[in-house]
This record gives C-alpha cells, structure tokens and sequence, in this order.
C-alpha cells in the first residue's frame, strides 16, 4: 500500500520536473543557441525517461523486500508456551 | 567510535589468500603475477564486497567472502592488463606495467591464465561463475562502445550507459559477490558510476597540472564526464569531433580547458550520484553505515 503511494508522490514528482524543462521553450528559450537548446531538452528528456524506469525498478524491488520480509514472518514457528518442552508433531518410521 | 570500513583483518587475510594462490600457480607466471598483484593495490573491489557483506548481515565475515573478495581481485587485475596494452601504459601504481616489464605475449598469457584461475576455483558454486560471467562480457562490450563511440558529441545520458556498464559492472559484481541475495545490486552500480566519475574529475585535474591520466583520454576523444558536459555547447562539440575544427589552433588545450571549466558542475553531477547510492544504501540496507562510508571514501577520490 505504502509503496503504491510513494510509485505515484514519484511519478508526480518527475512529471512536474518534465514540465519545468519544457516551460522555458514557450518562453522563447533560454537566451543560448537553438542548437545548445535541443542538445539541452534531449539530455533531460533522456535524464527524466531514465528516472521514470529506475523509479518502477526501485519501487518493484522494495515491494519485493516488504513481500520477502512478510513471508519469511508467516513461515517462522509460533513460539511455545513458557515452561514447556518443545513438541514433536511427526515421528520417523521404524 | 569504530570505523565502518575497518576490514583490516580480512584485508590481511586477502593478501595471504593472494599469496597462497600466487604460489600454487605455475612458477614459470610466479614472477609476472607478484609483479602485479603484490604492488599496492587498493583493494578497492575487496573493500566493496566486504561492505555489502557487513550491511546484509551481522557476524564475522566468512572464508568464501574472502573468497569471492580474490575472484574480484583476480578479473579487476585482468581489466587493467589488457587496458595497459591497449592503452600502451608504460606505468601503474607508480611502477612499469606488467606488458612493459615482461613484454606483451607474458601479459595477455597472464591475463588468461588469470582467468582461467578465476573460474576454475569459482567452479564450486554456480552462482559466482554466473556472475563473474557477466562482468568479463559486460567489460568487453563496455570497452568497445566506448571505443566505437569517440569523438561523438553525446552527452552524460550516455556517459552514464558508458561507466555504467564499465565500472559500474564491476562494482555491480563486486556488491553481489558480498551480498548474494542481489539486493544490493543497483547500490553497487552507482558506486561505480560514482567511481568512474570521480576518476575523470581528478584525471582532468591532473591534466591541466600537466601530465595527468586524463591526456590520453583527450587525444583519443573519449567521452569522460566533464567531456559529456562542456559538449553541451556546440562549439566544444565540434572541437570534441575533430579538434582542428576548433576556434584556437591548439584543439587539444581548447578541449582541455573548456573541460576544467565544467569540474564544479561534474562535482555537482557527483554528488547527486553519490545521493542516489545513499538512498538505495538506506532502502536496502539492514545496516547502511558500511556502504555510506563506502560512498564517502569513493566521492574523495575527484579531489586526489
């Protein structure tokens, strides 16, 4: 649950950066030469397709954590009551 | 209080365990690889695996991690014979060259033999073989993207695929050869990167100092990190491309100092790399404080 909340705080995150490298260009550029402006506008677009990718990647792999962690809780033994020797529940066959 | 990165004792017994192979190897190669291997390594790999052991899990590190640790010796040695060679380096770790003292037909033959060893005590387990696989084809691709790609006006999207796939590889194998569940996998790529970058920074500081490491880098127009940046304006793009068609007659020293002027800014991309392997230290990490020390330790190294 957490996590799908902070995939999405994150595509939010990216998605307001992708707007901000997109803005000066409807302002009429930053002052340099169109050509440092595209070569500007590739690096980020590549920076941000990049982040989009690590992020479902980094998000993938903790959920895989939380699940790992999950799991191995529900395969540890209940604990015996206090005082009382450890049961056997199955027996070798003679 | 106590030292995050203090391996000393595994340190020591890496060094025996070095010896003890060197011994064990054929005594016609004894003299080639005590040349090599016995010559103020930093063990900086060793020190990799050993840190994301430590941050997995608690207790004293075990006999196959110092193992795992002499395998990622073992192919880091093998990259820098061949990068020597192919370089024409006449000196490392302020002594000749393996090529350079023992000629080139003795270094390839102990960079195969190397490897050889490598996989053959790796044989035991499957897992180790598979990712030391992985490095020495990763390695190979790397070397000739980045050869293919000189010259080439990118920028540090691809400088990023480019050391990541070349030491970022290696630390990647390093970081899953010390933790085998993987997790710590992409904290090993960035420290990599971080690696990488940090060696472009304080090679073009030792370029303008004079005789630095970066020249080669720059007469071969190879993409290094500050290189990736100052390309972003288009008239140090085409000097990159070709040097004659730089606006000064001294293309090389135009490069030179267009790059110089970029290190504040590839400190800055530096320190966000640093940042992103601190967050996947802290999200993955049982203990991060072995791995933050490592990143510390790594991002020092721009201002050698």
């Amino acid at each position: 649950m957490m996590s799908g909340f902070r995939y999405w705080r994150r595509l939010a995150s990216l998605w307001g950066e992708y707007l901000e490298l997109l803005a000066p260009l409807g302002a009429g550029g930053q002052g340099g030469t169109a050509e440092a402006e595209q070569l500007l506008l590739t690096e980020g677009l590549r920076r941000l397709a990049r982040e989009l990718g690590e992020t479902a990647s980094q998000e993938a792999r903790l959920f895989q954590a939380e699940i790992d962690h999950l799991a191995f809780g529900l395969a540890t033994p209940a604990e015996e009551p206090p005082g009382q020797a450890p049961r056997r529940y199955a027996r070798v066959k003679p | 209080m106590k030292d995050a990165l203090d391996f000393a004792a595994e340190m020591q017994a890496l060094a025996v365990a070095i010896e003890e192979w060197i011994t064990s190897c054929s005594p016609e190669l004894h003299e080639a690889l005590r040349w090599q291997f016995l010559s103020g390594s930093k063990y900086f790999r060793p020190l990799t695996v050993f840190s994301c052991w430590r941050a997995m899990q608690p207790g004293s590190i075990t006999p196959k991690v110092i193992e795992s640790a002499l395998l990622i010796e073992l192919f880091h040695n093998v990259s820098l014979v061949v990068d020597d060679i192919v370089d024409m380096s006449g000196e490392r770790r302020g002594r000749a060259t393996l090529h350079r003292e023992f000629g080139q037909l003795h270094a390839f033959m102990t960079s195969g033999y190397i490897v050889a060893e490598g996989f053959r005590r790796a044989a035991a387990d499957p897992g180790r073989i598979e990712l030391l696989a992985e490095l020495l084809k990763r390695l190979a691709v790397a070397e000739c993207m980045q050869w293919r790609l000189r010259r080439r006006p990118l920028g540090f999207e691809d400088w990023r695929i480019i050391a990541g796939e070349d030491t970022g590889a290696m630390f990647e194998v390093a970081a899953c050869l010390g933790d085998r569940t993987q997790r710590l996998r992409r904290f090993g790529g960035l420290l990599g990167l971080l690696y990488h970058g940090c060696d472009d920074v304080a090679d073009v500081r030792g370029t303008t100092a004079l005789g630095g490491g970066g020249f080669d880098d720059l007469r071969d127009g190879i993409l290094t990190l500050p290189a990736a940046l100052a390309i972003g304006d288009p008239v140090v793009a085409r000097a990159f491309a070709d040097p004659h068609a730089a606006p000064v007659d001294d293309g090389l020293a135009f490069l030179a100092e267009a790059f110089r002027a970029k290190l504040p800014e590839a400190e800055a991309c530096l320190d966000r790399i640093a940042e992103e392997a601190r967050r996947e230290a802290y999200l993955f990490a049982t203990d991060p404080s072995p791995l933050l020390a490592l990143i510390d330790r790594t991002r020092a190294l721009s201002a050698r």
